[in-house]
C-alpha cells in the first residue's frame, strides 16, 4: 500500500480505487493473538469524496499490451484528507473471505469539509436535493409563492453572488452563459441574478396540504428557511417549508413598511412596536 | 418577404464602379519580430475582489488577466443538468470576429476537462483581457491564454478533472492534457497544413512546451499551498 500524498493539484492521480493492506511482519513473537490476524491480507477501497473524481488510467507502455485501472484522481488544489467510512449502498460483496476497508479521499482546504467527513461538497455552492436554504419571498399567488435563493446552509457564499442583488458585477455584453438559451426579453425584466424557487401551496405544511392559504403563509419581503426537494426546471428550483423547523424567520409588518415582527405561535407573528399580528408559517425558532 | 429598395446604394444601371490601377507597397515585407517561442511568465493569482478566481500571466510583452465568475444561475428555460460554459476575450489588438472564433474554440477545449457535471442548472463565465503589444498572431498568445484560464479556475475553485496546456509552434496551438497523451484543441492562424510529417514536428514541439507549462503551472500551485499552510 501506498501513501497518500498530503496536498494535491488537479490531474493528481491519488491512489488506484483498490489497494492491498499487506500484513504488518509481526516483530513481537510473544502476543500469539495477533498472529492469526495479520495473516490476511486487508484490501482497501477507496470512494471518491469531494474534490477527486475516478478515472481510467492506462498502464503499460506500447499500445498493444496497455491496460487501464480505475485511480482516484484530484480535482481540485488543496489537502488530501481521508476517513475511514461504511460499505457504499450500492456496494456488493462477492467473496465473504475477503476482508475489504472503506476509505473516502477528499481535497479541499475548508474548515467544513472536516466536520462533515469530507461527504458535504462544501465548495459546490449550488443547491442540491435535501439542502436547507434561505430564500427571499419575492411574489405570490393562490398556488405559489415565488423566491429567490439567498443562501444555502453549510455553504460558502462565493464572492460574486447575486449580481443585481449584491452589488455591482460585471456580466458579459452578451448575458454571459446565461445568453445561450435565455431570450433577451426576459434577461432585461428581470433584475436580480441569484437562484430563483418555487414553494408550491401543497408543499407549505405537511397537515392540511390542500386547505392551504398561500397569503396567510408568506408575504412578499419575507426570508424563509426552506428545504430543496427537486431541482425543478429551468427556471426554478422546488422547495418546501413541511416541517416544523422551516418557515419565516424574518418578517416586516404592513407589507414591509413597519417593524420586525416575532413569531407568537406556528401561525402569527407580532411586531412588538405596533402591537399588529400577522398570519405566517411560522419556522420553529428553537 | 422584406424587400428592400437598393436603387440608391447601387445607382443608375449603367453605372459602373471606379477602378483604380494597383499600387505596389513601398514596403516588401511586414516588419515581424521573431519570437522566441515560449517566454517563461510571472504568474499571480487572485488579485480581483469582486469574482471568484482571477489570474494574471506577464511576460516582456503580455499581460494577460483572467476573471472567472460563477457557477452562477442561467436564466435557461431549460433544464440543464451540466453547466454551461461562456468566454469573453476582450482586446483592442485583434479584430472581435477573430476573437470570437477563439472564444468558441476556448469554450470547446474548456468544455473537455471542467467537471461540469456537478454544477447543473449553472453557468461559468470567463473574461479574458489581453493588454498586450501585438508582436505576433494570436497563436502565439493562445498557450499564456489557456494557463490564465486554468490558473483562474483553480483559484476559483472550480473542479477540472486534469491541467491542461498549450503549446506553440509556426502558426499552430495544440491543447494538450492527460501528460501529453491526449489533444483536445488544435488552432491555426492561418494556411493549410501542407505536409504531415511538418506538422508531427510541431506536434512534438508543442509537446514540449505543454509538459514545461504544466511543470511551471503545477510548481506555482503546489508554492502557493506552502504558502497558506505557513500563513
Amino acid at each position: 500500500m501506498q501513501e497518500l500524498p498530503k496536498q494535491a493539484i488537479p490531474g493528481q492521480i491519488l491512489a488506484p480505487q483498490f489497494d492491498l493492506l499487506e500484513p504488518i511482519p509481526t516483530s513481537n513473537n510473544n502476543s500469539d493473538n495477533e498472529t492469526s490476524s495479520n495473516e490476511e491480507p486487508t484490501i482497501i477501497m477507496y470512494i471518491n469524496g469531494a474534490g477527486t473524481k475516478l478515472i481510467n488510467y492506462p498502464i503499460g507502455n506500447n499500445s498493444k499490451n496497455s491496460k487501464e485501472i480505475t485511480v482516484i484522481s484530484s480535482t481540485k488544489l488543496g489537502k488530501v484528507y481521508s476517513y475511514d467510512v461504511d460499505a457504499p449502498s450500492d456496494y456488493k460483496t462477492i467473496d465473504e473471505s475477503r476482508k475489504i476497508q472503506f476509505k473516502m479521499i477528499s481535497v479541499g482546504n475548508s474548515e467544513l469539509m472536516k466536520q462533515s467527513q469530507g461527504k458535504n461538497e462544501s465548495s459546490n455552492i449550488l443547491p442540491r436535493e435535501g439542502d436547507v436554504i434561505l430564500c427571499r419571498v419575492s411574489r405570490i399567488s393562490l398556488q405559489r409563492a415565488n423566491v429567490e435563493i439567498l443562501a444555502v446552509s453549510s455553504k460558502n457564499i462565493p464572492i460574486d453572488s447575486g449580481v443585481g442583488t449584491n452589488g455591482s458585477g460585471t456580466v458579459a455584453v452578451q448575458g454571459g452563459s446565461g445568453a445561450q438559451t435565455f431570450s433577451v426579453s426576459q434577461a432585461s425584466s428581470d433584475v436580480g441574478e441569484t437562484f430563483r424557487g418555487i414553494i408550491r401551496s401543497q408543499d407549505v405544511r405537511a397537515t392540511d396540504r390542500d386547505k392551504v392559504v398561500m397569503i396567510d403563509c408568506f408575504k412578499p419581503g419575507d426570508i424563509v428557511k426552506a428545504q430543496v426537494i427537486s431541482l425543478g426546471d429551468g427556471n426554478n428550483y422546488y422547495l418546501t417549508t413541511a416541517r416544523n423547523d422551516l418557515g419565516v424567520i424574518f418578517a416586516r409588518a404592513n407589507n414591509g413598511a413597519g417593524g420586525l415582527m416575532y413569531a407568537t405561535d406556528w401561525l402569527s407573528m407580532t411586531s412588538p412596536l405596533s402591537g399588529i399580528t400577522e398570519k405566517r408559517k411560522c419556522a420553529n425558532p428553537f | 418577404m422584406n424587400v428592400q429598395d437598393r436603387r440608391r446604394i447601387l445607382g443608375p444601371i449603367e453605372a459602373k464602379p471606379l477602378a483604380f490601377p494597383e499600387t505596389k507597397s513601398t514596403s516588401n515585407e511586414e516588419t515581424t519580430v521573431v519570437l522566441p517561442e515560449f517566454q517563461a511568465p510571472s504568474i499571480q493569482t487572485n488579485l480581483l475582489k469582486n469574482c471568484n478566481g482571477s489570474c494574471i500571466i506577464e511576460n516582456e510583452n503580455t499581460s494577460i488577466l483572467s476573471s472567472i465568475y460563477g457557477p452562477r444561475s442561467t436564466r435557461s428555460n431549460l433544464f440543464e443538468s451540466r453547466c454551461l460554459i461562456n468566454v469573453t476575450i476582450k482586446s483592442a489588438v485583434f479584430p472581435t470576429s477573430e476573437l470570437k472564433e477563439l472564444s468558441s474554440f476556448l469554450i470547446n477545449v474548456l468544455e473537455s476537462f471542467v467537471c461540469l457535471e456537478l454544477y447543473p442548472k449553472a453557468g461559468i463565465d470567463v473574461f479574458i483581457n489581453l493588454n498586450i503589444e501585438q508582436v505576433s498572431d494570436l497563436s502565439w498568445y493562445i498557450p499564456y491564454i489557456m494557463m490564465s484560464i486554468v490558473l483562474g479556475l483553480v483559484d476559483a475553485g472550480i473542479e477540472i478533472s486534469d491541467l491542461p496546456g498549450c503549446g506553440f509552434n509556426d502558426n499552430n496551438a495544440i491543447c494538450f492534457t492527460k501528460n501529453g497523451s491526449e489533444v483536445i484543441g488544435i488552432w491555426r492562424d492561418k494556411g493549410d497544413i501542407k505536409d504531415e510529417s511538418s506538422f508531427g514536428d510541431s506536434l512534438d514541439i508543442c509537446k514540449d512546451q505543454y509538459l514545461q507549462i504544466k511543470g511551471l503551472m503545477a510548481s506555482y500551485l503546489l508554492s502557493k499551498l506552502d504558502d497558506d499552510k505557513s500563513t
